[in-house]
């Protein structure tokens, strides 16, 4: 049959659930490559992008995952153009891939939202970050942001600023940054066992234990450093 | 922050079910994983947002999940309202999965209208029982709880009143502390840096 | 890319319209020295300079400034809305009280004020959380009703006990507004 659609052998680094050696993606610490499924790179963005959503400040970005996304996606379009306009299938891949569009688009929309509002908060922590420590943006955020603040910083000058007496003309961005409020209050999902402790705003604290399957409703602070590991995951 | 419905609907769509294909199709090679191969009159299953653009085009026919059913539904309405906490759903996504094989295809589900109202009375069930708890929450000023068995739609129809609330609370009872240390004398560096969190 | 998109709850940062709105609300003080040149804090009298032991009401941001305990300029009392006897009318009944009256920021610039030197400041803190608590329980029942309602006091008058819109202080209007839409969301995609 023409245009008859073959499976993709995995040296172009796509394919079905069946081959699970489909791409590598280095995990820095181990030094390791660390394979999954495409099956389980999607579940592993449905997560990332609903962490995301919920969470009150900026998540580590899920670079080394998109890009192997946006490659899988390449390849399918590449592949599904071989098929005949009236198959069957080239409906169902073509939806796929719009899907899978949307979470990566909707997922970095997120993350410029926060930027814009936390951009001098970040910016400070980007600059005093320890040079070994990963940073909490892609290279294309760190750029925006840096952007972003000139733009905004020029703006002001010349709306405001510049029109103040000369003592109080400079713009301090100490004040003026606002940090993500981490005593939000959200619901979340625990996948492994851990433990936490809670203080509450009279200052007293409990211990917590999370068990795997359970779900809580808690503030965002005591457990901010369990979503990146993926210990807990927001809902 | 919430999630809005709509996004909840289509993670939704990542749930699978049966479907009775009117077509003949070898093996897809999606992203998401293999489907198929396809015969005509051959049970399948596929995510449904596969099935609902399918059966939108006719090619084929759902097959209700086992607990869209009366029987099903009507066991599981009895066990919700007899007990005090949240029941154990079928599905994550149970609303959101009824609601849209409802607007496609009613005619697949045997019983639809019935079916429909047990849904929508399990769901008022379970909404009465939040909004209880959610209020003895707030009045016992507690700063944690568990809340299993409860689905993201749910959370979404509280969101964010309750959060809300609680965050300007939280933030009340913190400025007790504050205005604490003001009145010992401390400057307000020293009130930060006492409270830097 | 909206930062709306972020729906966060209120809290207070350097552009915050109510925060600085609430920072307006006055206090009434007393001057402990003479203050040259600063007549024009007091319109009622025509003196270029003020004299020690006038009152005279400031806002909070100025009232803040000018009582630095190294260099007490003024000594303050908190506005009588944050009195003992009003705070007792509200822990009563704090779901009936219309707290518009008690001030348009009532809650921000308690907040504020619980910062400035005086004996009441932890009180009027420690008053706060129970206030806001029993209102927002009496909120609860009211934002997620039926649309066709025009208004919550055609609510209250068959409920009988929950918060009347026009009593509510800017922060609970807030979070009522945020509730009923996304409580009408949820009810549209619903019926959809």
């Amino acid at each position: 049959m023409a245009g008859q659609f073959e499976r993709m052998d995995t040296e172009n680094g796509t394919g079905g659930s069946a081959s699970p050696d489909t791409f590598g993606r280095s995990d820095e610490e181990a030094e390791e490559t660390v394979t999954m499924t495409p099956r389980e790179l999607l579940t592993k963005l449905h997560t990332a992008w609903m962490n995301e959503r919920l969470a009150p400040d900026l998540l580590p970005p899920q670079i080394e995952e998109i890009e192997c996304m946006l490659e899988l996606l390449r390849n399918m379009e590449v592949n599904t153009a071989k098929l005949e306009k009236k198959d069957i299938r080239l409906g169902v891949h073509k939806m796929e891939v719009d899907r899978i569009r949307y979470l990566i688009s909707s997922y970095l929309r997120i993350r410029l939202a926060k930027i814009q509002e936390y951009c001098w908060d970040l910016q400070t922590k980007e600059n005093t970050r320890n040079s070994q420590a990963p940073s909490l943006m892609s290279p294309e955020e760190q750029k925006f942001l840096k952007e972003y603040i000139e733009n905004l910083e020029s703006h002001l000058k010349n709306m405001g600023t510049q029109h103040m007496p000369r003592t109080m003309q400079a713009l301090q961005p100490q004040t003026m940054s606002t940090s993500s409020n981490l005593d939000s209050f959200l619901f979340l999902r625990v996948s492994q066992d851990s433990s936490i402790i809670v203080d509450d705003a009279d200052g007293r604290e409990e211990e917590v234990s999370l068990e795997a399957g359970s779900q809580h409703i808690i503030r965002y602070r005591p457990v901010a450093k369990l979503v990146p590991s993926g210990s807990v995951d927001l809902v | 922050m919430s999630p809005t419905p709509e996004e909840l609907e289509f993670f939704a769509g990542q749930e699978e079910l049966e479907i009775m294909p009117r077509f003949d199709c070898p093996t897809m090679w999606l992203i998401s994983g293999d489907l198929g191969p396809f015969k005509a009159g051959i049970p399948n299953k596929v995510p449904l947002w596969i099935a609902l653009h399918l059966r939108a085009q006719n090619k084929c026919k759902i097959i209700p999940p086992p607990w869209l059913s009366k029987a099903y539904l009507e066991q599981l309405k009895e066990l919700e309202i007899k007990s005090p906490l949240f029941t154990k759903m079928p599905s994550e996504h149970y609303m959101a999965m009824a609601k849209m094989i409802f607007e496609v295809c009613p005619q697949d589900i045997p019983d639809a209208d019935c079916v429909k109202l047990l849904i929508k009375d399990i769901w008022d069930s379970r909404m009465s029982k939040l909004r209880t708890a959610v209020l003895t929450f707030i009045d016992k000023g507690a700063s944690w709880a568990k809340v299993d068995n409860l689905t993201q739609l749910e959370m979404c129809s509280i969101r964010p009143f309750f959060t809300h609330s609680l965050e300007q609370l939280h933030r009340f009872r913190k400025t007790i502390q504050v205005a604490r240390l003001y009145s010992a004398g401390n400057s307000s560096e020293e009130v930060r840096r006492r409270l830097r969190m | 890319m909206s930062t709306k998109e972020l729906r966060k709850s209120f809290s207070p940062s350097y552009f915050a319209l109510e925060d600085i709105l609430a920072s307006q609300t006055r206090v009434p003080c007393k001057t402990e020295m003479n203050l040259a040149n600063c007549g024009f804090l007091d319109p009622s009298q025509e003196n270029k300079d003020l004299a020690a032991g006038t009152q005279v009401e400031l806002p909070i941001w100025a009232a803040r400034v000018m009582s630095k305990q190294k260099r007490a300029f003024v000594s303050l009392r908190m506005p009588k809305f944050y009195s003992e006897s009003y705070r007792e009318v509200l822990k009563a009944e704090p779901a009936v009280v219309d707290l518009n009256k008690m001030g348009p920021h009532y809650y921000q610039s308690a907040l504020q004020l619980c910062t400035l030197p005086s004996d009441e400041a932890d009180k009027i803190a420690e008053s706060l959380p129970d206030i806001l608590q029993k209102r927002v329980i009496a909120m609860a029942d009211s934002y997620s009703l039926h649309r066709s309602v025009k208004s919550t006091d055609d609510i209250s008058n068959q409920l009988g006990n929950s918060l009347k819109f026009h009593n509510m202080d800017p922060l609970e209007v807030e979070i009522f507004n945020n509730s009923k839409n996304a409580s009408e969301e949820l009810d549209d995609w619903l019926r959809s």
